[in-house]
């Protein structure tokens, strides 16, 4: 019967052409705004490191004390060097990772080649297994090695680059008139947005390409290797060494605790609001306890990682479909009850009402499918213009997947049905009698 | 009137889905053209810089560890004047289309108590470096300019060179030269007394929607102490020569400034339009897609009310037809059907404006958007009233055209 009706909806559709086509367009426009500004947004808001992210949490404690934050009161997003020591020293947490920036020149063994800026983090041996770094080879430096050695991982790419993907480690990497040992390769790792180094997420200066080298974050300090990125000091610092910056209150460290379930998060926050105290017993902080507590997610939501105009473009698209939508049910009315005749004469030769509803919302179905691949059309254009309106770094991460392209589908076929449930509704009503007496 | 409006409320569903689509079509294009508006701002706003092909900026200049000292900038400074072409150089610690450092204050006219969100640019020789438009009074003086502050000079008392449109809000008077500004509402702040008025300078930073808040800038002389990120800016004589002073000015801050730099932390070179360009990138994208949005929501309100309503006249073909037997002329006809068109798209827009406040309140929750200003509706609605009448021309005039003896067929 179906395919009766699907042949029924085909023909009829065939008969009035531009009214179909319009129809179609209709359909097929709407879906593919709502769907290439959801597909930014999803890009904008996934979760970059889904299975993890809620079990990775940001401490954040008020060392600057309420006359230097902001209006809001909110500590700020790093920590001082002091705080970050104090905490990888508490071990209060089962894994804990401090980072921050930096950037080297990277000084080739070949002499004939010029070098080159790497970027990439300072880091404590945790980093890795608590951010899922995978390794093509070698592995990261344990925790003992880390402390006053030079090790060095480096990116896939970097390795690429200097070995030719060959397995480097043990090799001999020079950054900044030092040479560094390599100990691992790591594989293909790059969240995005930058979460890990969260100073750098609303940076549009930031392309999104993934870090190039990892080292050793006690020996970075020793070394006095600068940050590159992200130093945020009260506004009565006063110092000029690297000692007088380690001491100081400046926040620079990211600073992240690895918190399995929900009662460690508890435990861990009441710890920071004990150290806290401990501080102003001490007299460092004249000020009570400040401290936050936030998993990845709750922190991207924090520093607003997606930006207003995606939202308000979604928002946008949506009243865009909505207004097709009911376009679409005007249309489809006007299309449905030209037909009064055929469908008194089906009545007439005995077709229920139940019946004559399912062969119009079968016809709907098959606009809407047809309009459902002009969305898909749209949104692979939509998509692939996408870079002409956000920001390249946007574009990049948007992308389309067979999930996308089902949905578009699905969308706009569901929203077919949806718009012809009336016109069915009246055309199921259709009085036999009076269709036939007038003709 | 009454044969218009029976037969609409008899066959309510038809004219309810025109009323739903002008409301809807309404609401959103107000709302979109609203955040249009604003995002064109910065956009159609002169932002005073005068050849922008002629400035080459270099910033993102870090150092590792403490700022440079006030004395090794102005030698770079000076060096880079000294560049074969360069007409005019200048250290700063804010740029105009740069956002990496943005000095804010509230201003305030001092005696009178008007305040105002300004940016503030502070270095030397700016006006010539910008080539802003002096309108009134002075530039400022060699002395003025090669003063250094303690800290960033926010604090110290001098002279200002502010724009018309700053000029014109604090003091509505009239003349704002000689006038003092002060920056901040503390008691003790700063006063600078305005010794030139220009007749545009863009903030570093563009609000969401404040208009005129986007040329509200004021220029302070001298060089900053203690300035994490200076930026150089020098003026050439012509763009062809724009190229070599660019490469020139690479070659000077490196070689004065690049042994304290942070490893990693490239300075950038740029001539001031491609930074223009950069920033005007993203209110750019949003104008298009703003605009995009709205001509297709208006666009399918059309075909919309033109597809109903010439199904709406196909089917009252018959009532046509004797109405024309019983003597109606065809410009009855034609007008009947487009004063239906009328009340129906006014009906619309009634319900649209409603809907396109309710809309804009609820955004103003969410987001930080200031009210839909009520001068959007008026224009809104003639707008929808031309379209709708646009839209059904071509039903009513096959409408008009029925014949009489349509009437007596087919009973």
């Amino acid at each position: 019967m179906l395919r009766y009706y699907l042949d029924l909806g085909r023909r009829s559709l065939a008969r009035s052409p531009v009214l179909t086509a319009l129809i179609v367009v209709l359909t097929g426009a709407g879906v593919a705004s709502s769907m290439v500004t959801f597909a930014v947004l999803r890009a904008m808001s996934a979760d970059p490191m889904p299975g993890k992210s809620a079990q990775l949490y940001e401490p954040q404690i008020d060392n600057w004390g309420p006359a230097n934050l902001g209006a809001n009161g909110e500590p700020p997003l790093t920590l001082s060097y002091t705080d970050a020591e104090a905490l990888l020293h508490a071990h209060a947490a089962p894994r804990q990772a401090a980072l921050y920036q930096v950037g080297l020149s990277l000084v080739p063994m070949d002499a004939t080649r010029a070098p080159f800026t790497v970027k990439g983090y300072a880091v404590t041996a945790n980093f890795f297994p608590m951010f899922n770094v995978p390794f093509v080879y070698g592995g990261p430096w344990s925790a003992d090695e880390g402390k006053g050695a030079d090790a060095l991982v480096i990116s896939r790419r970097l390795n690429e680059r200097l070995f030719g993907g060959a397995d480097s480690v043990g090799r001999e990497v020079r950054l900044d008139d030092h040479d560094y040992r390599v100990v691992g390769v790591a594989g293909s790792w790059n969240p995005q947005p930058r979460f890990y180094a969260d100073d750098r997420l609303n940076d549009n200066d930031d392309h999104g390409d993934a870090p190039d080298v990892f080292l050793p974050f006690a020996y970075a300090v020793d070394r006095q290797l600068a940050f590159t990125w992200g130093d945020y000091c009260p506004p009565d610092y006063k110092g000029t060494s690297w000692d007088a910056h380690l001491h100081s209150e400046c926040a620079w460290i990211a600073f992240w605790a690895e918190l399995p379930t929900p009662a460690d998060a508890r435990r861990y926050l009441g710890f920071l609001h004990d150290y806290a105290t401990e501080q102003q017993r001490l007299g460092r902080f004249s000020w009570p306890p400040n401290v936050r507590l936030r998993n990845v997610m709750q922190l991207l939501d924090y520093v607003h990682a997606v930006p207003e105009q995606t939202r308000m473009s979604f928002l946008l698209a949506l009243g865009l479909q909505l207004v097709c939508l009911v376009n679409v049910v005007g249309l489809l009315l006007a299309k449905f009850m030209r037909r009064s005749t055929e469908i008194g004469v089906r009545r007439a030769l005995g077709a229920s009402r139940g019946a004559i509803g399912l062969q119009f919302l079968t016809e709907a179905a098959l606009v809407g499918a047809v309009g459902g691949l002009l969305g898909v059309l749209l949104t692979g254009m939509g998509v692939y213009g996408a870079g002409a309106l956000f920001t390249p770094k946007v574009a990049r991460l948007v992308h389309i997947d067979a999930g996308l392209l089902g949905l578009t589908v699905m969308v706009s076929i569901v929203a077919t049905v949806l718009a012809a449930l009336y016109p069915v509704w009246r055309a199921a009503r259709v009085q036999p009698g009076w269709q036939l007496k007038s003709n | 009137m009454r044969h218009i409006v029976k037969p609409l409320l008899r066959h309510r569903m038809m004219p309810l889905l025109v009323v739903l689509q002008v409301a809807l079509a309404c609401a959103i294009a107000c709302n979109a053209l609203f955040l249009l508006q604003q995002k064109l701002v910065p956009i159609v706003t002169p932002d005073g810089v005068g050849h922008p092909g002629r400035l080459i900026v270099a910033w993102n200049i870090a150092p590792r560890g403490n700022p440079w000292p006030p004395a090794t900038l102005r030698q770079t400074a000076t060096e880079l004047h000294a560049i074969p072409g360069v007409v005019s150089a200048s250290l700063a610690t804010s740029w105009p289309m740069e956002t990496e450092a943005q000095l804010n204050a509230t201003v305030v006219a001092d005696g009178k108590g008007i305040k105002a969100s300004a940016a503030i640019y502070i270095g030397d020789h700016l006006l010539d470096t910008l080539g802003l438009r002096l309108l009134a009074g002075r530039d400022f003086s060699a002395g003025e300019d090669a003063l250094v502050y303690k800290g960033a000079g926010l604090h110290t008392d001098g002279p200002t060179i502010i724009t018309q449109a700053l000029a014109r809000r604090l003091f509505p008077g009239g003349d704002a030269l000689g006038k003092v500004v002060r920056i901040g509402d503390q008691a003790n702040a700063a006063r600078r007394t305005v010794v030139g008025v220009v007749a545009h300078l863009m903030r570093n930073e563009f609000g969401q929607d404040d208009r005129e808040d986007v040329d509200y800038s004021m220029l302070f002389p001298g060089t900053a102490s203690n300035w994490p990120i200076p930026i150089f800016g020098v003026r050439v004589r012509s763009t062809a020569e724009a190229a070599g002073v660019r490469k020139a000015m690479k070659a000077v801050v490196q070689r004065e400034l690049g042994p304290d730099m942070i490893q990693g932390i490239d300075p950038a070179y740029e001539s001031y339009g491609d930074m223009r360009e950069r920033m005007l990138a993203q209110p750019k994208a949003a104008v298009w897609l703003l605009s995009g949005v709205s001509m297709i929501v208006l666009l399918v309100t059309v075909v919309g009310i033109m597809g109903l309503t010439s199904y709406w006249v196909q089917q009252r073909t018959r009532q046509i037809g004797v109405r024309r037997a019983l003597g109606a002329r065809r410009g009855n006809i034609l007008r009947d059907v487009q004063l239906e068109n009328l009340l129906v798209v006014g009906a619309g827009i009634l319900l649209g404006m409603a809907l396109a406040y309710a809309i804009n309140l609820w955004l103003m929750q969410r987001y930080e958007l200031t009210r839909l200003p009520w001068t959007y509706l008026p224009y809104g609605a003639l707008l929808m009233l031309l379209l709708g009448q646009l839209a059904v021309l071509s039903p009513a005039l096959r409408a008009a055209r029925v014949p009489p003896v349509v009437a007596t067929r087919s009973v």
